[in-house]
């Protein structure tokens, strides 16, 4: 493709492979410095049943999302997700989509997808260059 | 349900006020300043939509003067990282066009205008989004024409 004057600005999918079972990432390798910008985003399809991280937080406001992988139908959600949040671990059930919001400095998690009938995304959006985490 | 300390922060259903067109696009999740009257301010704004059909989507030509996210997801993870459709991204003032037919995130620095975005081509839906570090859409944007 010829030069262009944008291009550096895209960062497309390469091939991806499990990072555990049943958990397929996006895998970008974005660069730590991407024209200033200094919140990221990646995302998971999780298609089995698993247990993802232990207890923990960030400097750094977080938003977990989940979605269905049907776009024509929201109420398509096959999974149930239980999110440990704070350092009680109070667990909220996700099983419609959501948006979870994890406030710097919150400790949060593991997240268990306890039940995944249908595979799910699972997207992390947060404000800062690298996913830095420091124990609960 | 029994009185919970972080329950407000679970926002089940969340959606985002940004109009969207269906049959053309459907939206998932997302989030905006509806929700910080129980959170608090915070500068950011996002939306996951379904694209379902070929359109050219609402936005003109414009800046934002703060960065923003734009992202491409495909809808599973049978042909990662097939998209199962194309799109084309008009980037900066020549409307320099950028074609998507991957899993793709494409960062709009403050001040580089972006759109039009035409969804040429939905073989499969998939989803397509924004994230920028504002606390509304429409106050961090102007227009580019």
């Amino acid at each position: 493709m010829a030069e262009t004057k944008y291009g550096k600005y895209i960062v497309r999918g390469t091939a991806g492979k499990e990072s555990m079972p049943g958990v397929i990432p996006s895998a970008f390798g974005e660069p730590y410095d991407w024209a200033g910008i200094k919140h990221r985003m990646k995302w998971d399809y999780v298609s089995k049943p698993v247990r993802m991280e232990e207890a923990h937080s960030h400097d750094f406001d977080e938003f977990l999302c989940f979605m269905g992988t049907n776009p024509r139908d929201k109420e398509d959600f096959g999974a149930e997700i239980e999110v440990a949040m704070g350092k009680e671990g109070e667990k909220q059930v996700i099983n419609t989509p959501a948006v979870v919001m994890i406030p710097r400095g919150m400790v949060h998690s593991p997240i268990n997808f306890k039940k995944v009938d249908k595979t799910v995304i699972y997207c992390s959006i947060y404000n800062a260059q690298e996913y830095v985490k420091n124990p609960a | 349900m029994a009185e919970s300390k972080y329950d407000k922060y679970v926002l089940r259903g969340a959606e985002s006020t940004i109009p969207v067109f269906p049959p053309r696009e459907l939206l998932n999740i997302g989030f905006d300043e509806k929700y910080m009257e129980k959170l608090g301010r915070m500068d950011i704004n996002f939306n996951f939509v379904g694209i379902l059909t070929p359109h050219v989507l609402f936005d003109p030509p414009h800046k934002h003067n703060c960065d923003e996210y734009l992202f491409f997801i495909p809808s599973d993870h049978e042909n990662w990282p097939d998209l199962g459709g194309e799109a084309e991204v008009a980037i900066g003032e020549e409307w320099e066009k950028h074609t998507i037919t991957t899993a793709a995130v494409i960062c709009m620095p403050a001040g580089v205008q972006h759109a039009p975005i035409f969804m040429k081509k939905v073989d499969k839906p998939f989803y397509f989004g924004h994230c920028l570090l504002a606390e509304s859409y429409g106050s961090s944007q102007f227009d580019a024409l």
